[in-house]
C-alpha cells in the first residue's frame, strides 16, 4: 500500500506535498464527521480509502495531490472552518504558491502527480 | 448567480494559468522525457495545425497523461503499452469532440475538460448551498480551483469530467432525481476508476431520503455497473 512505501522511502518534493495533502485530508475528512451530511463524508472516505489502496513501485503516495482535487467535499470543510477573513487569506496564500509551483514544473515535463 | 460565480473563477484560474505556463516554458530549453514514447508521437497527431501562439497557449498543455487520453482517442487499447489504466469516456469525448474540429484533438481535450469544469463548479455551488450560506458555496468553489494541484482541472486530464458527474450525481440525489443521479454516477465510473465510491452515499442518500426503501438504491448499483461495464469494454 501507498502508505507502507511512505515510511519506507526516501522524500523528494512531490513527496512531501503529497504527504501534506494526504494529512489535510484526513484531518478534513475527520472534521467532515460533525459538519458535513454523511453522504458528501462517505464518498470522501471511500475515495480516499481508494486512493490509499493504490500501490506504485517507487513512489509514495503516487498523485495524491492530483487525486485529492475529486474529494470536493474537503472543500466544503475547509471553507467552513475558514470563515475569518484572515484565515481563507492564509489558505488561499499557500494554496496559490503551491499551485505556481507545480504548474511551473509540470509544464517543463516534470513529473508532478 | 451559480453560473456567474463559476465563470468568474474559471476565467480567472484560466487565464493566470495561461500566462504562467507561458512564462515558464519560455524561461529555458525544455527537457522532454517523452520523445520517442509512442505517447509522445501522437503530439503531431493532437494538435496538427500549431503556430508559435498556438504552442504557447495549448501545447503547453500537452503533457504527461493528456497524450495518453489522446493516443487512446486516436490508437485505441493495447494490451500490453499501459493504455488499459485510462478509463474510456474522456477519450472517446475527445475523438468525437476532436473529429468536430477537424482533427485538433488537444484544443478538443482541454475543451472537454474546460466546459465540464464550469459546469462543475456551478453544480458544486448549488450543492453546497442546499446546506451553507452563499459565502461558503463561493468559498468553496475558489478553494477547490486554487488548491495545489487546482491546474490539472484546466489540463486535458480527467478531473474536471468526473468532478462534474460526481457532484452532479450527489446534486441530483439530494433533489430526489434519481434516474439523473444513477446515470451521472455511472458516467462517472467511466471516467475514472473511483466513480465506484459514488455507490454508497447513493444508496445511503437514497434508503435515507425516501422512507427506508431498498428499492431506490439503484442509482448506486448503476454507478458500479458503470464501473464494471469499463473493464469490459477494456
Amino acid at each position: 500500500m501507498a502508505v507502507n512505501s511512505l515510511i519506507a522511502g526516501p522524500l523528494n518534493f512531490q513527496d512531501v506535498v503529497n504527504t501534506l495533502t494526504l494529512l489535510l485530508s484526513l484531518f478534513l475528512i475527520l472534521v467532515g464527521l460533525w459538519k458535513l451530511r454523511p453522504t458528501y463524508w462517505l464518498y470522501t472516505a471511500v475515495s480516499q480509502l481508494i486512493f490509499l489502496m493504490g500501490h506504485w513501485e517507487g513512489e509514495q503516495l503516487h498523485s495524491m495531490v492530483r487525486y485529492s482535487l475529486v474529494l470536493f467535499p474537503n472543500m466544503i470543510v475547509l471553507a467552513l472552518i475558514t470563515r475569518r477573513r484572515w484565515a481563507s487569506s492564509v489558505v488561499l496564500f499557500v494554496f496559490a504558491l503551491l499551485q505556481m509551483v507545480l504548474l511551473g514544473l509540470f509544464v517543463r515535463w516534470v513529473w508532478v502527480a | 448567480m451559480a453560473l456567474r460565480w463559476a465563470l468568474s473563477v474559471y476565467l480567472i484560474a484560466r487565464v493566470l494559468a495561461s500566462v504562467w505556463a507561458a512564462a515558464a516554458v519560455s524561461v529555458a530549453p525544455i527537457n522532454v522525457p517523452y520523445v520517442g514514447h509512442p505517447v509522445y508521437e501522437t503530439i503531431h497527431q493532437a494538435y496538427p495545425h500549431h503556430s508559435p501562439l498556438f504552442d504557447l497557449l495549448l501545447g503547453v498543455w500537452f503533457r504527461w497523461d493528456t497524450g495518453w487520453y489522446i493516443k487512446v482517442a486516436l490508437q485505441g487499447y493495447h494490451p500490453s503499452d499501459g493504455s488499459v489504466a485510462f478509463a474510456p469516456l474522456y477519450p472517446l469525448l475527445i475523438r468525437s469532440v476532436g473529429g468536430l474540429l477537424g482533427g485538433e484533438y488537444l484544443l478538443a481535450a482541454l475543451l472537454i475538460s474546460n466546459v465540464a469544469l464550469v459546469v462543475g463548479l456551478a453544480l458544486l455551488y448549488k450543492l453546497v448551498s442546499l446546506d451553507f450560506s452563499e459565502s461558503v458555496a463561493r468559498r468553496t468553489v475558489v478553494y477547490l480551483v486554487v488548491f495545489p494541484a487546482g491546474f490539472f482541472l484546466l489540463a486535458g486530464y480527467t478531473e474536471s469530467l468526473f468532478l462534474c458527474f460526481a457532484v452532479l450525481a450527489l446534486y441530483a440525489a439530494r433533489r430526489s432525481n434519481w434516474m439523473l443521479a444513477g446515470v451521472a454516477a455511472c458516467l462517472a465510473s467511466l471516467t475514472r476508476l473511483q466513480g465506484w465510491a459514488l455507490a454508497l452515499p447513493l444508496a445511503y442518500e437514497a434508503f435515507r431520503g425516501n422512507g427506508g426503501s431498498p428499492l431506490r438504491t439503484w442509482p448506486a448499483l448503476l454507478a458500479v455497473a458503470g464501473g464494471a461495464d469499463r473493464y469490459s469494454i477494456i
